[in-house]
């Protein structure tokens, strides 16, 4: 189906934050406008394209007129829209952050304006992509700027962080390429849905598919490849932390969901099992070191490596039902827990701006930030999977999808990570309520500041309400549809 | 005593590490080993579809025409690894000693061919080996040695020099969107106006290549900037 | 759009509302702030009201919005949703009027109300809940806004209150979570029914459903203060004197009562829940609760705290009406949610008002203080009496109808309980009037920190505990008239029974 309504959307989509990065390079004068302007113009023409999603099924779009094998082809389906929605809401969220944490940058032309535009050019062509080797050029968008960004906090910590996650994220590019290679050897294609119509399972195609499935686990940092995120996550600037967590971890979800749906589904009943124990083991491990951080970002990192393990958890799942159900909540998860640490490395910037961020002394600084430490307490229900909020749809569906087959294990993982993520939650909330003495000379925080981070927390509630229009997109093209039955 | 555990624990990862890497190896050697002899390919289909792309080099078509995708999406990625740079620190100043008698002849010599060279590599990238990235290496080739020799490169506005430096991203996706205006699919180009197209992308393309090299290759961003937009 | 539709939104959202903007108002603001805290009220108060009244007459008030396939937020106003709503409604008010009063002139008033607001809220969402889920919502909902309430005092002790308090009550929704999503893995539905879901289910799953039983209740059990359940509770009686008396009346423990209620009755039915063998063990762990409680208040000297443990003890009278499975108990413990409720706030307001005005917070140190504030000393008399069950007080109504219940279907023992419990009542209560009313004051009186003018102490502390105490009196000598709680609930208690 080519979708002539959708087509110059998904263009556009892809465009829009290319131009945004040009004009704000070419224009350094621009930059506080053009990103929050272009975040706006693409969020409304991400809805737009959702709308056409929603209503139509899956878009494609053969670049070039070309069409596979030969050309590249762009698809959208539930799941690339919902990824593209996640982007662009983060995306105008940070912009409206970044203005003004990043008030008195001195980069002039090559300010986070330009770089976040790119890192946002790099996952919107991603989750639009239907060719292996363009997911490729897309990681490396991905990496790259993830990277620059990092290092723009300019501390050695910080430069540290981002010379090994450039490493990790280049290394891991590579065994992904080194995987595409031999897949185009066995099928001669690079088009993701043709090599799965033509791959037959063999030695070749399962180490393609193992490579492909280790570089995207160390990619996203799941347990035990989650050493690098840490340090990177938790000296990047804060509007830089909330990108790298609420998106860049999830971009290569996305490219190990798509390879191992469409293209070895088979790969799912022998890798799906360890993958699955790694998202539990991910949310243990990470859950619990969160909880002895003594470093404020350093907890939100490690949130963040707990999170990404549910994530992981539904390739566990075997049964069609129960596969289908836990991967629409872990999509909806990766929309709900984005804005969720979106609106917690904002608070933490925020807190940080003000002055301290040790857990210890939080109660001298938060007293005078209620709206920051309210988005971060709302933020947290979320993360701690609490009704009223999206994180509580999000781990019900993983849930139910649990207890739908028996999987006791799992189901105990998904309620004692909530407890504990909630437990961590409450350790930084708790401050808040008692009397510290009068903070050291604090720095004022723009109120523009707090009042983005607690919009965006206050969003992942209303997810909890609302959600059913966003869980019936992802839907849209059943794009767990093909790898549900058992035989393709 | 507990430095002894600790070397033992380390030599235990390693041998882990190596365990590890030793199975990873095996697997991969196994699986290259049991790959048909005759990979499957696109060849054929790339060179039955020559006709329609505008150039008649099969390397050039992939890169202009079939993937061109993913040629804008490589100009992206040096335009950001050219951000990157930028954003971290201001360019070294350049060196002020006269340069060597060699350097200085050797440059004032091999730029105007460098240069000319750029040229013909682009023209020629329709047929035969060669186009934009080839252009803008050796583009860049000379600009290093001017550089290098302490030269003054001829001053241009900033805002001009940061335009010429995406001339060839938007260029190309400028091309793309205007022939999906057109009415065909995104980067689509009409067989009979492809040739001027992506002759077009690639002088631009090849341009901001050479310029984004040098820029890369300074190290920085322009020192003293411009009014810091407030 | 309609109004049955409506209406349990704009219930929710009349206290959800100004709640949200007191948050932001400034703590100067003192007028706008009550003005709005008492419209919202109000306004909750006669929409309850109007509801009730329409259910009475046959009509029906449902909301629902889809929140993942198979589950919606179920917003459904039964007759039991009318009991706690009116209950909440009512002593929301009043207990408001009490919180401006007592919290005059301290720190953080906005966050206060706005968090006061938000927890009634959940309690009233907790009341109309039409499902499992829909219920865990506003559980948890009550559970992460009643927090800052307990630690509203920003104190060490009030910290670790706090903490204790989290601990428990999320553990609790933990469990409460797993038992759902155990369940919904078995029926398919999770909606509430007259007379339970689950009587269809066929036998082979009967052992897992006595696990998720157990794993209901003791999600709720955690907010009941079921033994063991209960640390939590003496605790956090370091939170302000308004946050206890609506912790203890009608938010916190109460949505733990009401919850065992809904899941024995519109969960499992209680003739299935006798079936299933697990209403006996309820019953048992009830009475266990009552009279540990009692056994534990006799020995506190604090006063909040021995309030806390006639509470433990108290609230489980609930939980034994209708875990004995039969009507007429079942009339005993729900009429019991109303009545405890208004008696054991007017306890609290008293004990605050002893606290404000006199500075008392022991037992001991309250000799003579009847003499110094005759009405609160009287409203504290009237409640103390009810909850040990003297005729004519709310309270003996409920002990009368669970005896009456547990003789009918031949449960003697609890008969028994009652007795034990009702004399440890007299030996916890009876001591405080005796001290309050007749032992002298020590000497001399000293200057009271807050002065009402004549009236011994201002009037938005005077009145509440008075109007609920009267209220104390009131549903009991009136029970049988056709307006009483009495008559409602064995409306209620009507609807889980076959005949």
């Amino acid at each position: 189906m080519t979708g002539a309504d959708g087509t110059p959307l998904i263009v556009a989509a892809l465009l829009l934050p290319l131009a945004g990065a040009a004009i704000a390079f070419a224009m350094p004068r621009t930059t506080r406008w053009v990103g929050i302007a272009t975040a706006v113009v693409l969020l409304a023409v991400v809805v737009m394209l959702c709308g056409a999603v929603g209503a139509g099924g899956e878009l494609s779009h053969a670049v070039g007129g070309w069409g596979a094998p030969l050309g590249i082809a762009l698809r959208v389906d539930g799941l690339s829209a919902a990824m593209l929605l996640t982007t662009a809401a983060v995306s105008l969220a940070v912009a409206a952050y970044g203005r003004s944490y990043f008030r008195d940058e001195s980069a002039g032309p090559a300010g986070f304006t330009p770089l976040s535009m790119l890192l946002i050019a790099g996952l919107n062509a991603l989750f639009v992509s239907g060719d292996l080797f363009n997911v490729y050029v897309t990681l490396e968008v991905l990496g790259l700027s993830a990277a620059a960004l990092v290092a723009r906090a300019g501390t050695p910590e910080a430069l540290t962080g981002a010379m090994r996650y450039l490493l990790v994220t280049v290394a891991a590019s590579l065994v992904y390429l080194l995987g595409v290679a031999l897949l185009y050897h066995l099928t001669g294609t690079l088009d993701i849905r043709l090599v799965g119509a033509r791959l037959e399972s063999g030695a070749a195609a399962w180490s393609a598919v193992g490579l492909i499935g280790a570089a995207m686990l160390l990619k996203s940092a799941v347990f035990p490849l989650h050493f690098w995120l840490p340090p990177a996550h938790a000296n990047a600037p804060a509007p830089v932390s909330a990108l790298l967590s609420a998106l860049v971890v999830k971009a290569s979800l996305y490219v190990l969901l798509r390879v191992w749906l469409d293209v070895l589904p088979a790969a799912r009943a022998d890798f799906g099992a360890v993958v699955g124990a790694l998202g539990c083991a991910a949310v243990l491990w990470g859950s619990t070191q969160a909880l002895r951080q003594d470093q404020l970002k350093l907890l939100v990192a490690y949130s963040t490596v707990a999170q990404v393990g549910y994530l992981f958890i539904p390739f566990a799942f075997t049964s069609a039902a129960a596969a289908g159900t836990a991967w629409r909540g872990a999509v909806y998860l990766v929309l709900c827990h984005a804005l969720a640490k979106t609106a917690m490395f904002m608070s933490v910037g925020n807190i940080q701006l003000f002055g301290g961020d040790r857990i210890g002394e939080l109660d001298r600084v938060v007293q005078r930030l209620p709206l920051t430490m309210a988005a971060f307490a709302v933020a947290g229900i979320t993360v701690a999977g609490l009704p009223p909020s999206g994180g509580f749809v999000a781990k019900w569906l993983i849930l139910e999808a649990a207890v739908q087959e028996g999987r006791w294990f799992v189901s105990a993982v998904v309620l004692v990570g909530g407890l504990l993520a909630s437990i961590y939650v409450f350790r930084v909330i708790g401050p808040a309520f008692t009397k510290g003495a009068q903070p050291r000379q604090p720095r004022r925080v723009p109120n523009a500041m707090e009042w983005v981070a607690f919009a965006v927390a206050l969003a992942t509630v209303l997810l909890g309400f609302f959600g059913m229009p966003l869980l019936e997109l992802i839907d849209a093209g059943a794009p767990f549809g093909n790898a549900l039955e058992p035989e393709r | 005593m507990s430095d002894a555990h600790a070397a033992a624990g380390a030599l235990a990862a390693r041998a882990l590490l190596w365990i590890v890497l030793a199975g990873a190896g095996a697997m991969l050697a196994t699986a290259v080993l049991s790959l048909p002899e005759d990979g499957l390919g696109l060849a054929d289909e790339t060179l039955a579809d020559l006709g329609r792309t505008g150039v008649e080099h099969p390397v050039t078509a992939v890169l202009m025409n079939y993937r061109a995708y993913d040629t804008l999406l490589e100009m992206a990625v040096l335009f950001l690894a050219l951000v990157g740079v930028w954003s971290m620190a201001e360019a070294r100043p350049r060196p002020t000693a006269p340069p060597g008698l060699v350097l200085q002849f050797l440059t004032q010599l091999l730029v105007p061919f460098l240069i000319l060279f750029a040229g013909y590599l682009l023209w020629a990238g329709a047929h035969e080996p060669g186009g934009a990235f080839q252009a803008g290496a050796v583009l860049a080739a000379a600009g290093v040695l001017v550089t290098l020799s302490g030269a003054q490169l001829p001053s241009v506005p900033r805002a001009l020099h940061r335009s010429l430096l995406l001339l060839g991203l938007v260029t190309f996706a400028a091309a793309g969107v205007a022939v999906q205006l057109g009415g065909g699919a995104f980067l689509e180009f009409p067989p009979s106006a492809a040739k001027a197209l992506i002759l077009a992308i690639e002088a631009a393309a090849g341009i901001s290549i050479g310029l984004g090299l040098v820029a890369i290759f300074e190290g920085g961003r322009p020192s003293e900037p411009e009014s810091a937009p407030r | 759009m309609n109004a049955t539709f409506l209406l349990p939104v704009l219930i929710l959202l009349s206290s959800l509302v100004p709640g949200m903007i007191i948050f932001f108002l400034p703590e100067e603001w003192r007028t706008a702030r009550t003005a709005l805290n008492l419209f919202g009220a109000v306004l909750k108060v006669l929409l309850v009201g109007l509801v009730a009244l329409g259910i009475a007459s046959g009509e029906a008030y449902e909301t629902r919005l889809p929140l993942v396939p198979g589950v919606d937020l179920a917003l459904v106003i039964d007759p039991l949703a009318i009991l706690l709503s009116v209950l909440s409604a009512v002593l929301w008010l009043v207990t408001t009027i009490y919180a401006v009063g007592y919290l005059e002139g301290s720190p953080d008033r906005s966050r206060f109300f706005g968090f006061f607001s938000i927890c009634v809220t959940a309690t009233v969402g907790v009341a109309m809940a039409g499902n499992l889920v829909t219920f865990l919502l506003f559980y948890e909902l009550l559970t992460l806004s009643t927090y800052p309430l307990v630690v509203h005092r920003g104190t060490e002790v009030a910290r670790r209150a706090g903490r204790a308090y989290l601990f428990y009550t999320l553990t609790g929704g933990v469990l409460l979570l797993a038992g759902i999503a155990w369940l919904y893995g078995i029926a398919g539905t999770l909606e509430f029914a007259p007379r339970g879901f689950l009587s269809e289910l066929p036998a082979d799953v009967h052992p897992e459903l006595t696990a998720i039983f157990v794993l209901l209740i003791a999600g709720v059990g955690v907010k009941a203060a079921l033994v063991p359940l209960h640390g939590w509770l003496p605790q956090a009686m370091v939170a302000p004197a308004p946050v206890s008396a609506l912790l203890h009346a009608v938010a916190v423990v109460k949505a733990g009562a009401f919850g065992i209620v809904r899941i024995v009755q519109n969960v499992y039915g209680v003739e299935f829940s006798e079936e299933l063998g697990v209403a006996g063990p309820l019953a048992a762990v009830a009475s266990v609760t009552i009279v540990y409680g009692s056994l534990r208040a006799l020995q506190q000297n604090d006063l909040k705290r021995r309030l806390a443990f006639s509470t433990v003890s108290q609230v489980s009278y609930i939980a034994l009406g209708v875990a004995i499975a039969g009507p007429i108990a079942s009339i005993g413990g729900l009429v019991h949610l109303v009545h405890q409720g208004i008696m054991k706030i007017t306890l609290f307001f008293c004990a605050g008002n002893f606290a404000e005005t006199l500075g008392v917070h022991k037992v001991d140190e309250m000799r003579g203080v009847g003499r110094r504030m005759p009405w609160t000393t009287g409203a504290f008399t009237v409640a103390a009496c009810g909850m040990i069950g003297l005729p004519p007080l709310a309270g003996f109504v409920s002990k009368w109808y669970l005896g009456l219940g547990a003789a009918a279907v031949g449960d003697s023992w609890v008969i028994l309980i009652l007795i034990v419990s009702g004399l440890l009542n007299a030996g916890y209560f009876l001591p405080i009037l005796y001290i309050a009313w007749f032992e002298a004051p020590p000497e001399p009186a000293e200057q009271t920190p807050r002065s009402g003018g004549r009236l011994e102490t201002s009037w938005q502390l005077l009145l509440p505990p008075v109007a609920t105490a009267a209220l104390t009196l009131i549903v009991g000598l009136f029970a049988a008239a056709p307006w009483s709680p009495l008559r409602w609930v064995q409306l209620v208690a009507s609807l889980g029974f076959a005949e």
